[in-house]
């Protein structure tokens, strides 16, 4: 805790003292007012422009700052609500057994050998069918209060989860586990009901310290005096950085951990709530932000052509926009043949070309992006070509035909003439199912668009009250096609079902390791493309802005906030203009 | 005059009370649930259930609302389901977020809009009358969310991109570091940072009120008595700013209250813009995220503002206009 605010202190006299030198050229016959407007543009609002120096030696100090669309709700992994829970607390906060990475198309995952945020020094597989995992962690881990970690916190952790109160949305994690022993401080033993593929992943929940929720009941975790006023360090981490402050609504300032090796290079980490997307993205061409994620694609031309301080960065394919025909809503949805004409009379290049998406998005033929190495079969799972002819004789030889000359395909004095709702407020979606209902009426369907609130849709989509819907999922990172392509499954929105499918996805997910499981997930793939249940239409970049002044950052298909301990700003004060400073305040104080 | 604003505060409970139980069914039958936030395929819906179990969302609406009622008659306004913190925690900051960009905001409003006017009317059919009528108009129609976009790009990015010596913040109400600041830049930066939202919430209120302005002050010049303190040799500045303006002050005078609301509702996009942590934005969030007790909670500050609002307009307008007193 002395440390945490000592922390503090630094960053408050280096903060000062930049602002400060940058203030000393205005001094002379200006005014107080102007003076202070002057060194607002420079120090406050924003900061002076920084002396970029990419191609330097990290260097310790100074605060980075990133903008987020919401703010942090509760910060624990394992009750996580917001995008910034997950990101702060998965990647950030909390250490886990074993760490995460995007690695040769596949997700991996590194003990301490390769990665300080994990706890484990090696992990292997024991007891029957290699069921059990045994974890040796490391010794010489500490929380941010100086509590050691140890195998108790893990399993204390696991021991909660599925506490009913709780309602973790981790639980899942859970399922086949059935015990987590501790051996010994520095060694833990899962026990699983059977041996699965994603054994390892299932390990890696973010722990959660005993020694100070241990008396709280799952339910009250919540409200736990550390999790309502995390500030000043009294959020017990065991990552890089920990809560400094936290502003409602308007930012959380992370600070270094000073039990974390290696220590965080930069004093602090500032997530700042900006909602609307015009200002966030105006922040980072001005340089009070070093960090935006999820730029749209539109967006970027006005980077390259007025920021040229600010650098573009992917995670590669981590969402598509797809199609879903629900049979309930309208009856010719049954007919996979319908269905696939559907998906034929789609020009989905030509869509990415008339939006100017195509160097960030690729067409999409199913359910694993491309980025999956030993997922992806570019054969089974290739996209639809644009073959409007072939869709009317499709639909033709299903007896649909134009008996009126209006245009329109009609069976039996019914017209082929159903909605497409999509969410608001997306307006990469409103453009392309504008463009979708233009070539769709080329073919000879009558489609109405309607667009409706997130909340309202996906209250739509989960009663299965919709006809055809234009939405898209993130790509997991995990292979499970399951949660999603199900039988009955609550995301199973169109209602699909194949047995085929079913016994692919139940064999795949009992087998013993990926590599084994990777042909059945293949196979399913390949059978749900067959029987196009969506139209899948693209897999889509997102797009991170990184100002200049932020270097060390890795982003890829995993996601922006990995090694968060080697980001650096290139006008960070050198160690011993810190030192100085670092004495100066605690003088001044 | 004491017991005619009591009863109007009494007689605002029932409309509060009606108000906000049309509000709590609206937004409860209103399509969408709470746990949307958690629209992810790995989390089983026995989880959810638990989740709504945990939050209450389990039982007959009836029971809910009358649950709320009694909490809410007591002065409990509930738990938050977003932030996951007690409401009485949350509102006395936001809350007092959004006041001092309204008072900055309703203090541009009168006096720009009043001085525009006055000249507007004195001046009438000249050409500062014309040039001043088309933009107050201009400004008068346009959006306040188009307003703020524009003043960002115009005073933050094209500032900055153009090396303007003055270059406004476009979010939030500090800047980073703030904490470490003096207090002359504290004062400095939280200046900087409520010029562009005061600017884009009052501006289209500012014309507003020129126009109301100007039409006041138009009928009142034309009366018997400025003619008759002309004709008494008074100096023009005394016959407008001591006989004219106060008469012509009545109407625009109550304004004031009924503007209250107005720019509440106006905050709703301008916070959500500058990203300014107040009471506009909880609104919206709130709403998105089907946080009811927060719902819940806004709507009575909101419509407890337009019942407060009224009442500030009439306790002005008999405040200005003895008549009234005297009635």
């Amino acid at each position: 805790m002395a440390h945490a605010a000592r922390v503090v202190r630094v960053s408050n006299g280096r903060m000062k003292a930049g602002c400060f030198a940058d203030r000393r050229f205005l001094s002379g016959t200006r005014g107080a007012l102007a003076g202070g407007l002057l060194f607002l543009t420079a120090c406050g609002g924003g900061r002076a422009a920084p002396p970029v120096d990419p191609t330097g030696p990290p260097r310790p100090g100074g605060t980075a700052v990133v903008a987020v669309l919401a703010d942090m709700s509760i910060p624990l992994a394992i009750v996580a609500q917001s995008v910034l829970d997950g990101n702060l607390g998965g990647d950030v906060m909390y250490m886990a057994l074993v760490a995460g990475a995007w690695e040769e198309g596949r997700l991996v995952f590194h003990t301490a050998e390769d990665n300080p945020l994990a706890m484990a020094r090696s992990y292997e597989y024991f007891g029957p069918d290699s069921t059990s995992l045994r974890f040796r962690m490391r010794s010489d881990l500490l929380w941010s209060d100086g509590a050691p970690i140890t195998a108790g916190d893990i399993a204390y952790t696991y021991g909660i989860l599925d506490a009913p109160a709780l309602a973790s949305p981790v639980q899942h994690y859970k399922e086949f586990i059935d015990s987590v022993t501790v051996v010994n401080d520095s060694t833990v033993d899962f026990h699983f009901s059977r041996r699965y593929p994603e054994m390892l992943s299932h390990t890696a929940l973010q722990p959660l310290p005993a020694h100070i929720f241990q008396g709280t009941a799952p339910g009250e975790l919540r409200n736990h005096p550390t999790i309502r006023n995390p500030e000043d360090g009294q959020l017990v981490v065991s990552g890089p950085y920990m809560i400094g402050s936290w502003q409602r609504g308007q930012s959380v300032t992370l600070v270094r951990n000073p039990n974390f090796r290696p220590a965080g290079l930069l004093d602090q980490v500032v997530f700042r709530v900006i909602p609307d997307p015009t200002t966030r993205l105006v922040e980072l061409q001005t340089g009070r932000i070093d960090l935006l994620t999820g730029i749209t694609h539109d967006q970027v031309p006005a980077l390259r052509t007025g920021a040229p301080n600010v650098r573009l960065e992917r995670e590669e394919k981590r969402f598509y926009d797809y199609i879903g025909y629900n049979p309930r809503g309208f009856e010719p949805f049954a007919d996979r043949e319908v269905r696939r004409a559907l998906g034929l009379a789609i020009d989905v290049p030509g869509l990415l070309a008339a939006l100017q998406m195509e160097e960030f998005a690729v067409p999409a033929g199913g359910p694993y992006a491309p980025i999956f190495r030993d997922l992806f079969d570019p054969v089974g799972q290739a996209p639809l070509p644009w073959d409007p002819a072939e869709a009317r004789r499709i639909l033709e030889s299903k007896g649909w035909g134009d008996s009126n000359s209006d245009g329109i395909l009609d069976r039996n004095g019914e017209p082929f003439a159903f909605t497409l709702v999509t969410n608001a407020g997306n307006q990469r979606r409103a453009d392309v199912s504008q463009i979708i209902q233009r070539q769709w009426r080329e073919v000879g369907i009558d489609v109405r668009l309607q667009q409706l609130e997130t909340n309202t849709l996906s209250d739509n989509l989960n009663r299965r009250d919709f006809q055809s819907a234009l939405f898209g999922w993130s790509v997991g990172l995990t292979p499970d096609l399951y949660p999603l392509w199900g039988a009955g499954t609550p995301f199973n929105f169109t209602s699909y079902e194949n047995p085929e499918v079913t016994a692919l996805i139940e064999m795949a997910r009992t087998q013993r390791t990926e590599e084994a499981a990777a042909d059945y997930w293949r196979s399913a793939a390949s059978a749900i493309v067959a029987d196009q249940p969506y139209t899948w239409l693209f897999y889509l970049d997102q797009i991170d802005g990184v100002s200049n002044r932020l270097q060390g950052t890795r982003i890829d298909t995993y996601g922006p906030y990995q090694r968060l301990w080697e980001w650096w700003v290139t006008d960070a004060p050198a160690a011993e203009q810190g030192a100085e400073v670092a004495s100066g305040a605690g003088a001044a104080q | 005059m004491i017991s005619y604003f009591l009863r109007r505060l009494l007689g605002s409970i029932p409309l509060l009370l009606g108000i906000l139980t049309l509000i709590f069914f609206i937004i409860n039958i209103a399509p969408g649930d709470p746990t949307a936030r958690y629209f992810n395929p790995n989390i089983s819906p026995e989880v959810i259930a638990q989740m709504r179990t945990n939050l209450g969302l389990d039982q007959p609406i009836h029971i809910r609302y009358f649950k709320w009622l009694g909490s809410f008659a007591q002065g409990d306004f509930g738990y938050s389901f977003g932030q996951l913190r007690p409401i009485s925690e949350i509102l006395p900051t936001v809350l007092w977020n959004t006041l001092q960009l309204m008072i900055v905001a309703v203090v541009m409003i009168f006096i720009l809009g009043m001085l525009i006017g006055i000249v507007q009317a004195v001046r009438q059919y000249s050409v500062v009358d014309n040039v001043l009528t088309f933009f107050a108009l201009f400004f008068y129609s346009m959006p306040s969310f188009w307003l703020a976009l524009m003043l960002i790009l115009i005073f933050s990015l094209k500032a900055s991109q153009w090396g303007w010596p003055i270059q406004f913040p476009a979010s939030q109400m500090t800047s980073v570091g703030y904490e470490f600041f003096s207090t002359g830049e504290r004062i400095t930066d939280r200046f900087m940072h409520m010029i562009l939202p005061a600017l884009a919430l009052g501006v289209g209120g500012a014309a507003g009120i020129a126009r109301y302005m100007r039409g006041s002050m138009l009928e009142v010049i034309h009366q018997d008595y400025i003619r008759t303190a002309r004709a008494k040799g008074l100096s023009e500045r005394i016959v407008i700013f001591k006989h004219a303006l106060r008469n012509a002050l009545i109407p625009i005078v109550t304004l004031l209250g009924l503007y209250l609301p107005i720019l509440l509702s106006g905050s709703v996009l301008v916070e959500t813009i500058f990203a300014w942590p107040g009471m506009g934005r909880l609104i919206v969030d709130a709403i998105f995220q089907r946080d009811y007790p927060l719902v819940m909670a806004t709507s009575f500050i909101a419509a407890g503002l337009v019942v407060v609002g009224n009442l500030v307009a009439d306790v002005l307008y008999a405040v200005v206009d003895p008549r009234i007193r005297t009635e």
